[in-house]
């Protein structure tokens, strides 16, 4: 009976993980637009949005490294995870409303191309740490719980989280920002986020709840 | 050196490498579909549908093998000597473009640099499980870890590329030159990874799969 309890929290894991995805890149794709508006669209900007995303994944990352074998209940800090993403990411909205000042504030600098360039790259990761910084701490938690086998496990975890990013890429593009505009996909990837974690988090209070 | 710091660095390149490609590729599809945000998405996009298919195929394989740090080798293998070709292939899809006189014509466009982007998407996202296979000890108590600081390695490779492409190698050799550098750097891995297989093995024997599991663990 736990057995099968177990296996649907799995289960429910990997399809959260696609959802996941889906609404990291929706972020990617929708934060993009304020910070070409604010830094301008050039390689330059792309290479330093992709950077500062790639940057909090690592960083998250290696900060779970070292803790994730501890970690009684994975479930239930995945949830927490994407509760905070959610949360953050809807919180990020008043954040690039305050982006503008701050840049002028900097823009004295602009007379060296690469300090300018890496205030800037410093500017997007902070603004942008907290989110990016779960994201990455969620990969080693759900891959740790999910794996019978490493390979099959990180094979079928990895393949969801793209799958998602798939979804998330073309959706945010085609459909979601021309229909309903930048600010409501963020909402609606925030809410993603909201809904999966407390998914998650409720099922494993169900499951692991007593053993704690 | 030892195998797992090996392993470490050398997808720390991986990582790096595969964002290289993703900005040095932008330029010459830039010019194909005369737009930065159809390039772009038709490169992220065909990235992570090689990422899932690539994963998703060899992830049984990666439990059976045995060779898995020699199988990451001649991924690299691949996606380096692929890369090494790529403009080219590029540039004789143009002629095809412009004998297209039909409706739907970005559509076809972007179906076709699919084809020639998803094969080396394809083989990075093989690399996940393989590394994973070849990285992390018998022990599941220790998997977090692993997984941890194998995720952590490769995103830092991520972050460091964008950056090296964008600022570095495109204004100082331009585009052809940053991809075959990049196609070298994969060669290089792979070549590193083929003579410390040689090495280990002729000095002791089977060391090398000592830290592998048995064929179907845990199940």
């Amino acid at each position: 009976m736990n057995f099968i309890k177990q296996m649907n929290l799995r289960k429910l894991l990997l399809i959260s993980f696609v959802l996941s995805g889906m609404a990291a890149l929706i972020y990617q794709v929708t934060w993009i637009r304020p910070l070409q508006f604010l830094l301008g669209s050039t390689t330059y900007t792309i290479s330093i949005i992709l950077a500062a995303f790639m940057g909090g994944l690592a960083l998250g990352s290696y900060l779970i490294a070292k803790h994730v074998d501890e970690i009684k209940n994975l479930p239930k800090a995945y949830g927490l995870m994407e509760l905070g993403i959610g949360l953050y990411g809807v919180l990020l909205l008043s954040i690039f409303n305050l982006l503008p000042d701050v840049y002028n504030s900097l823009y004295w600098l602009h007379g060296n191309f690469y300090v300018f360039m890496f205030v800037q790259l410093v500017l997007v990761m902070l603004v942008l740490l907290v989110p990016t910084t779960l994201m990455g701490m969620t990969f080693p938690v759900v891959a740790k719980y999910y794996s019978r086998t490493i390979g099959k496990g990180i094979g079928e975890v990895y393949s969801a989280n793209n799958l998602g990013a798939i979804i998330g890429s073309f959706a945010a593009g085609f459909i979601l920002i021309p229909l309903f505009g930048i600010k409501a996909s963020i909402i609606f990837a925030g809410v993603v986020n909201v809904i999966i974690g407390s998914l998650v988090i409720w099922k494993s209070e169900k499951i692991h709840g007593g053993k704690e | 050196m030892k195998e797992k710091n090996l392993i470490l660095i050398a997808f720390v390149i991986s990582g790096f490498t595969a964002l290289v490609y993703e900005v040095v590729w932008l330029r010459p599809l830039q010019l194909i579909f005369g737009s930065t945000i159809y390039a772009f998405s038709t490169i992220l996009t065909t990235f992570f549908i090689g990422f899932a298919l690539g994963a998703f195929i060899i992830r049984n394989y990666a439990d059976k093998t045995v060779n898995s740090l020699k199988i990451f080798g001649m991924l690299q293998l691949g996606i380096g000597l692929y890369g090494l070709i790529i403009l080219w292939l590029f540039s004789i899809m143009t002629p095809i473009y412009l004998s297209l006189e039909v409706a739907g014509l970005q559509f076809i466009q972007f179906f076709l640099l699919s084809l020639v982007i998803i094969i080396p998407a394809t083989l990075f996202g093989m690399i996940w499980p393989i590394v994973n296979r070849a990285y992390t000890t018998n022990e599941k108590e220790k998997w977090g870890k692993n997984i941890g600081m194998l995720y952590s390695a490769n995103s830092f490779g991520s972050f460091l590329g964008p950056l090296a492409a964008g600022f570095l190698l495109i204004p100082l050799m331009g585009i052809r030159a940053s991809a075959i550098f990049t196609a070298s750097l994969n060669l290089l891995v792979a070549i590193t990874i083929f003579s410390y297989i040689r090495l280990t093995k002729n000095s002791s024997g089977d060391k090398l799969h000592k830290t592998n599991h048995p064929t179907g663990a845990e199940k």
